[in-house]
């Protein structure tokens, strides 16, 4: 697929990709410069890139030269327009991260807060928090507190006194401090604390480069797929808002780009040390869903992607992820307009809710390669 | 075909959310003879249509009664071949020990959940119902379950729908076989008495699965100017509420709520009365549990309403139900269906209709 997937180079792409990604400030509510700098990315690779009324990030890569991007002076195509556009597939993986929203600025230095996203509030005393401007914050714990009841209104942000405090105001959003770091023997694990979804991002990053190269690559050998190009279906990359804390900025992208078929790529919880827990594991494969809380898998989109793992020897495993966990974009791009059978991808994560989930940057190489193959030979819906 | 005989086969075709194909094609057969048109739409609900008589522009009617149910799929293929569950839909884990289950993988397993003989219980153990994850399956296959069942296959009660006395009968996913059965005599019925209206028959996908996928899509797909769930409701037993639980041989019921618009409320109730149906009002205070919660707030709103079969024992495998009430409540769909008028339809949708009082 990329000319450089596989062995070292590829991991190292990735890795260094990860690491822009999750440096980049992004709450929810807050995607425009994480937006930006997707954009900046994915242009080269796509034919179409906009940004639409809720701050979704769309890049489309249109299905043979014809469809192209609209021509000057037509505007950008409303939501729900499709003419001359041709069926897409829909690739989505939301861009937003945790955050720490103020809720009380008192005059003493300390900010009360609540939680926008899925971060354990067991994960957050003496953590590094900074915002949008840059401010830097810590952390605390009321005093006399225990660890049973820790909650995110028993907690505060210090950011050391007064003149900060005005600096922050209601409603600012905190974000991890971007940590990264390589684990393992000669790496090949990463943490960020913003990896839930900025690894997503990258997946889809890295199959939009491919797609583009074995499409300029395909130029030489026309006619062996769908119409007149290596790629039939169009994809739509989709970088979503709001994800982090409900499946928001997706519901609208389906809704207004009718995809033939969904997939997104999110973070999976995966083993950890202890009795009870997922059963999918890190190093093992993209997580294939077949059911969480609010969503089941389509057999057919879900044994198209073991399919095409199988024929390609890419590793992967079966995801069932118990009742009540939260769903991914998944669970209301399936419930799009008259409806879009939809797949959801997992990169598995340990902690994966803590301020360090740690991910196997082979399991997100596999995912770039499974989602590419799908893309080029996509399943009969 | 009988009632009871419709009943069982819809009760072996039945399968939990993402495996409702079964059931559609039962249907094509069910309802098929009835129907000008059909087919299964993207998420896989099955769309029949029954056109009307009446001139364009013509009405359109949703009916619609969910094709899955509740149970489980394999999360797991543990040493031994054991397997581990995870449900799907409100399963009551009551009822799970000791229960026969069939796997539905290449091709259907017979399976038992096992249980701790009372010998080795601990008092604790005897106190607490297990969690479903800690409940496992048992083929009699030990390891070469792998090569028969993978993650992610349907486990369903087992068990055949049995007949009582008095006309009743017993058995698994009579919730909602009860409302597509109901529906087929809706269908069969009209082809008779005519309709001015287009009747869209749909078996949804994934209304116990949570959501109503199916039943969103379907109504936005369709765009009926009313729509009518047809579900299962609860059945008066010993010991449960009066007030919220319905007497089997009671006839069917009619929801009254805001799930439920007042002008399709008496449009059902009237047509009961006046073909001398008996029926239950029931009162549906918030969420209706129904296709009907998300079929209302599809596209700009759609009037809904609900016509339920009242079932004992709801998501166990001894649903009871009267075959007297899945034919009343056909019977009843059947001529509101009927009176369902272009003029009708359009009074719903006028923007500037003074409330009625």
């Amino acid at each position: 697929m990329t000319p450089d997937a596989g062995g070292l180079e590829g991991l190292a792409t990735l890795r260094d990709l990860l690491d822009r990604l999750t440096r980049v400030y992004g709450p929810p509510g807050r995607e425009a410069g994480i937006a930006r700098e997707i954009a900046a990315i994915i242009g080269p690779h796509v034919d179409e890139t906009w940004t639409d009324a809720l701050g979704n990030l769309i890049a489309v890569k249109a299905a043979g030269a014809a469809a192209g991007p609209p021509a000057p002076g037509s505007g950008r195509p409303r939501p729900g327009d499709r003419a001359g556009r041709g069926p897409l597939i829909m690739l989505s993986a939301h861009m937003d991260q945790a955050g720490l929203v103020v809720t009380s600025a008192a005059r003493d230095g300390f900010l009360r807060f609540g939680v926008a996203g899925d971060l354990d509030v067991m994960a957050l005393p003496g953590q590094r928090v900074v915002n949008a401007l840059g401010i830097l914050g810590v952390v605390g714990v009321d005093e006399g507190v225990g660890k049973q009841d820790l909650a995110s209104q028993k907690m505060y942000i210090d950011v050391g006194d007064t003149e900060e405090t005005e600096g922050a105001a209601l409603g600012d959003v905190f974000c991890l401090e971007p940590r990264t770091g390589d684990l393992g023997p000669g790496g090949g694990k990463f943490t960020s604390p913003a990896l839930d979804n900025r690894a997503g991002c990258a997946v889809l990053l890295e199959v939009a480069k491919g797609l583009y190269l074995s499409k300029a690559a395909g130029r030489a050998d026309r006619g062996s797929r769908g119409p007149g190009d290596a790629l039939f279906p169009g994809v739509a990359f989709v970088f979503t808002v709001q994800g982090a804390i409900a499946p928001r900025g997706a519901r609208t992208a389906a809704f207004a780009l009718e995809p033939v078929l969904g997939i997104t790529v999110d973070l999976t919880p995966a083993r950890s040390s202890g009795k009870e827990g997922s059963r999918v594991e890190v190093g093992k494969g993209p997580a294939i869903r077949v059911k969480d809380g609010d969503y089941v898998a389509p057999p057919r989109v879900r044994e198209a992607l073991v399919e095409t793992a199988r024929k390609c020897g890419i590793p992967y495993q079966l995801d069932v992820s118990s009742a009540d966990e939260d769903a991914a974009d998944a669970s209301v791009v399936q419930v799009a307009g008259a409806g879009v059978p939809t797949g959801v991808v997992g990169l598995p994560a340990r902690h994966a809710r803590s301020s360090s989930p740690v991910v196997d940057l082979h399991d997100l190489e596999a995912t770039v390669e499974l989602l590419s193959r799908l893309l080029l030979e996509p399943p009969e819906l | 075909m009988g009632i009871s005989e419709t009943l069982a086969e819809l009760s072996r075709a039945a399968s939990v959310h993402g495996h409702e194909e079964g059931t559609a094609r039962l249907l094509r057969r069910l309802w098929g003879p009835w129907l000008d048109e059909s087919r299964v739409d993207t998420l896989g609900n099955f769309v029949g249509v029954a056109r009307g008589s009446g001139r364009e522009p013509r009405a359109r009617v949703m009916v619609a009664a969910h094709m899955d149910c509740v149970g489980f799929v394999v999360s797991a293929i543990e040493d031994g071949g054991f397997l581990r569950l995870s449900g799907v839909g409100r399963v009551d884990r009551r009822l799970l020990l000791g229960q026969e289950v069939e796997i539905v993988a290449r091709r259907r397993l017979t399976g038992v959940i096992g249980s701790k003989p009372p010998h080795l219980t601990t008092p604790e153990d005897r106190k607490n119902v297990p969690k479903i994850a800690e409940l496992h399956v048992d083929l009699g296959l030990g390891e070469s379950a792998r090569d028969l069942v993978a993650v992610g296959d349907p486990v369903l009660y087992r068990g055949d729908v049995v007949a009582l006395r008095n006309g009743w009968v017993s058995g698994r996913y009579l919730d909602d076989a009860a409302g597509l059965a109901a529906i087929g005599l809706a269908l069969e019925r009209l082809r008779d008495v005519g309709h001015e209206a287009d009747l869209v028959a749909v078996g949804t996908v994934g209304e116990e699965a949570g959501g109503c996928p199916g039943a969103v899509t379907a109504a936005f797909a369709q765009r009926p100017g009313v729509a009518i769930a047809v579900d299962a409701t609860f059945g008066r037993s010993p010991g449960q509420d009066p007030t919220s639980t319905y007497p089997l041989g009671g006839g069917p019921t009619v929801g009254v709520g805001p799930n439920c618009h007042p002008e399709v409320v008496r449009l059902l109730r009237e047509a009961a009365t006046d073909a001398g149906i008996a029926y239950a009002l029931e009162v549906m205070p918030g969420h209706t549990g129904t296709d009907a919660w998300v079929m209302q707030t599809a596209r700009g709103g759609i009037p809904t309403g609900i016509v339920s079969i009242p079932v004992r024992y709801m998501h166990t495998p001894v649903e009871t139900a009267s075959l007297d009430d899945v034919k009343n409540a056909g019977h009843l769909l059947a001529v509101a269906v009927s009176r369902v008028t272009w003029a009708f339809v359009e009074e719903l949708s006028c923007w500037n209709r003074p409330p009625a009082l």
